[in-house]
């Protein structure tokens, strides 16, 4: 199968963690799941005009796998001016391969969801493929679709992990891939079941309410350092980022729901948790004020002494 | 009659982000004009004006996949800085080794991903190392997959350490966030060093880190390229970079700066900052400014401003002066480049200095200065690691403030980088940024001097102007990271 990969307005990360994979790492993707890389920016070998007329080709034909990296620049005023690539504004470049493109992926938040470039103000006019945050439509229309048939199938995050990246080329390039597979907003439900928080090492501290009052300190996060572990589905704490080793919550800072479609702008502000009255407004998915404060009491009076922490106040 | 031709490439690939280089030749294809231009806008500063101080944690790292951790690090040094806390030894020993790693595969990755392929052009076809260059250098080719494999495993390191790359938030303004009671962690760490230190001897140097480090004089270098025989990765670069003519491409400004590399505990650096113009001095952040004649911002006259004044407007038109989304920063109104060949020769490194001394900048040295600097990263990851005390403090709390000011500087891979933040009210008035690529990436400025990449290929000959690998060379030869640099705006 045939893949291009194009990136828009992005800082490249997904494309610096997807050369971390492996088992299989990016060569042996090509050579055991026959995937072929036609174009990708940071290892053509070719550059300049060679490129305009490789990317022309499948302005034409039809393209197996068409991956975009980064939010679609429409500003100033749609004509794309904001961000040029070989030769013409980069979102007449999306429109025109899009045509042909069999299945496209959007890679990372950016893409997906247009992620820290549509940031209030938005400046450059930055879409999604095809959602601009929450907002069905994005760059390409609610309607569209790709040859096969699917929606852009989107794999949040900032960075993308490049496992779920991996899983989706091995599935599409094995035919598993299924419409059904995806979710409200087309990411692959397979991966993006459960929340960060299933899988968090932290877990005990939740399960008895003992909060972290500072970075680096033992406890939960969830309460005052803004942890959006329990509120966005993301699989980082149960597979891990490299070979086991690291996730947000294991090296001790809190998730900031880079996965989520509201991310950045429903991210801040960072490190604290908005609360009323004690209570986080934002609450697990699913789960009433009133109980989360029976269950706070009660786990708190269960709370065993190997894990109580000092009762303290976020630094004023 | 002059007939002049210009050379465009659009887009140089190989390199971070979207860059359009265009060149004019006269008719013996010498290279007389050249533009350097990025060609993309995201207004990032922006995004940071009205949030709380501590958010520019969670946003600045992802202005680049590439270099974040070196964001997070002048970050949290600006935040640092703002707050007036001090940071615990730990701090220092993993905010470095976090950082060490992030430098050492990107400048590895940088040679075998994005710069060595060029190397088996078939155009070198009659050299005498082209078979072997080929084989092992061209995408796909040995080293080239021995690397990936290579890289894959020290990246764990970065698992290990902060948690995830790109974009961790483990670096934080009063040390770091893991909780050090875990010892496993630490000896899986180390276990993990070990074995890259090892794949980077047997594949790159051919011998051990602590004997090449022992080369010191150019005759030892020579010993070591003779007995080496082309063996391995670095002793072949060498080798085929001279025969390919590469020591005689590029020059550049030959005026470097650097603020300074791995900040140690005892307020010193790993790697000297200072500036360079035939002679060494003290390098100092106020002496920076940024132009913005050949930028698509609005300029309210043909001069320019230190970062913290610094005030811009986008204005995208199609005019023939402007031409990039980048700025030009300049040192005391000269051009200056960055980068591991700036570090490598302010620290007046045995061989770099010696070489830079006797047969001046070139892609050549500036490649082989990247590696010298990656290797003795290498060396001092080990100490850093080592250091790290389990049990001991590793981060210190700090309390808000309602205005200040803070300045954060280090060393991004590609050279010097810059956060600059300013706090009214308690929450952010403008925040600055200035990357390595947005000084040697840059356009022309208000004296209509070119960039240093622009400075560097003007000049050059070219061989064919429908393939220009020599200037393939010299841009790549810096790296250059766009996507860092052409979001440094503030709009008002």
């Amino acid at each position: 199968m045939k893949l291009l990969w194009l990136q828009g307005a992005s800082c490249s990360g997904c494309s610096m963690n997807f050369l971390c994979a492996k088992r299989p790492n990016l060569i042996e993707l090509q050579e055991r799941y026959g995937i072929q890389f036609i174009f990708h920016p940071s290892i053509a070998p070719l550059s300049g005009k060679k490129v305009q007329e490789l990317l022309s080709v499948y302005t034409q034909e039809s393209i197996d796998i068409l991956v975009v990296e980064g939010g679609v620049i429409t500003g100033p005023d749609n004509t794309g001016g904001y961000h040029r690539y070989a030769g013409k504004p980069f979102m007449k470049w999306v429109t025109q391969l899009s045509l042909h493109a069999k299945y496209i992926i959007a890679v990372g938040s950016c893409s997906a969801f247009g992620g820290i470039p549509v940031l209030s103000p938005n400046v450059n006019d930055t879409k999604g493929l095809q959602f601009t945050m929450r907002l069905p439509g994005g760059f390409l229309g609610e309607p569209f679709k790709s040859r096969s048939g699917f929606p852009v199938i989107n794999i949040p995050g900032c960075p993308a992990h490049w496992m779920n990246v991996m899983t989706i080329l091995m599935d599409i390039s094995t035919g598993k891939l299924m419409l059904t597979d995806l979710d409200e907003y087309n990411r692959p439900g397979y991966i993006f079941k459960d929340y960060l928080h299933h899988g968090c090492p932290r877990n005990e501290y939740f399960e008895y309410r003992q909060e972290a009052t500072h970075v680096g300190e033992p406890g939960c996060m969830f309460e005052n350092l803004g942890c959006h572990g329990p509120l966005v589905k993301c699989n980082a704490n149960i597979h891990r980022w490299f070979d086991g080793w690291g996730s947000c919550t294991w090296a001790g800072f809190p998730c900031i729901g880079c996965v989520s479609p509201g991310f950045p702008e429903e991210s801040f502000p960072m490190f604290q948790t908005a609360k009323l009255a004690g209570i986080p407004v934002n609450l697990p998915e699913g789960v009433k004020k009133s109980a989360y404060f029976q269950n706070k009491i009660l786990a708190d009076r269960a709370c065993p002494d190997r894990l109580k922490i000092k009762k303290g106040k976020r630094h004023e | 009659m002059n007939k002049s031709k210009t050379i465009e490439i659009d887009p140089v690939t190989r390199v971070e982000g979207d860059l359009r280089f265009q060149a004019r030749c006269d008719d013996q294809g010498v290279i007389s004009h050249a533009q350097s231009s990025g060609s993309m806008f995201r207004g990032f500063e922006r995004f940071l004006v009205g949030k709380n101080p501590i958010d520019a944690l969670g946003i600045t790292p992802r202005i680049c996949g590439m270099c974040s951790a070196a964001q997070s690090y002048v970050c949290s040094n600006a935040l640092r800085d703002l707050f007036q806390i001090q940071m615990p030894a730990n701090g220092y020993h993993i905010k470095n080794v976090v950082l060490g790693v992030e430098n050492i595969q990107n400048h590895f990755t940088h040679f075998y991903l994005l710069f060595a392929p060029d190397l088996a052009h078939p155009r070198y076809e009659k050299k005498s190392t082209y078979n072997k260059v080929a084989r092992r250098f061209k995408i796909n080719g040995d080293s080239y997959k021995r690397f990936i494999h290579l890289r894959n495993d020290f990246m764990n390191l970065m698992g290990i350490f902060g948690g995830r790359w790109p974009h961790n938030l483990a670096m934080q303004p009063g040390g770091t966030s893991e909780i050090l009671n875990d010892r496993l962690r630490l000896n899986y760490g180390y276990s993990h060093y070990l074995a890259f230190k090892e794949g980077i001897e047997k594949l790159f140097l051919g011998c051990t880190i602590k004997q090449w480090l022992k080369i010191d004089t150019l005759e030892k270098l020579e010993t070591y390229l003779e007995n080496q025989k082309n063996k391995s990765d670095l002793s072949l670069f060498l080798t085929a970079g001279m025969e390919f003519g590469l020591d005689k491409l590029g020059k550049g400004p030959e005026k470097y700066i650097s603020a300074g590399a791995y900040d140690l505990t005892d307020g010193s650096f790993l790697f000297t900052p200072g500036f360079y113009d035939g002679g060494f001095k003290n390098f100092y952040h106020q002496h920076i400014t940024e132009s913005v004649k050949y930028s698509f911002f609005e300029d309210d006259a043909a001069s320019s401003y230190h970062p913290f004044q610094g005030k811009t407007q986008p204005c995208y038109v199609e005019n023939k002066e402007k031409y990039s989304w980048v700025k030009a920063p300049r040192y005391q109104d000269q051009v200056v480049e960055v980068g591991p060949l700036a570090r490598m020769i302010l620290d007046q490194d045995p061989l770099v200095y010696k070489l830079f001394k006797q047969k001046g900048a070139s892609v050549w040295l500036r490649v082989f200065a990247r590696f010298q600097e990656a290797v003795r990263t290498v060396a001092e990851l080990e100490k850093w690691i080592l250091s790290i005390q389990i049990n001991e403090p590793n981060i210190n709390h700090w309390k808000d403030v309602i205005s200040g000011e803070g300045v954060g500087l280090g060393s991004a891979a590609r050279g010097i980088l810059g956060h600059w933040i300013q706090v009214e009210k308690g929450v952010i008035s403008n925040y600055q940024v200035i990357t390595p690529t947005a000084i040697n990436g840059s356009p022309m400025d208000h004296n209509h001097l070119p960039g240093p990449m622009e400075m560097a290929t003007i000049g050059t000959n070219i061989q064919d102007e429908n393939d220009p690998l020599e200037l393939l060379h010299i841009i790549r030869s810096y790296d250059p990271c766009i996507v860092c640099s052409c979001h440094v705006v503030r709009l008002k």
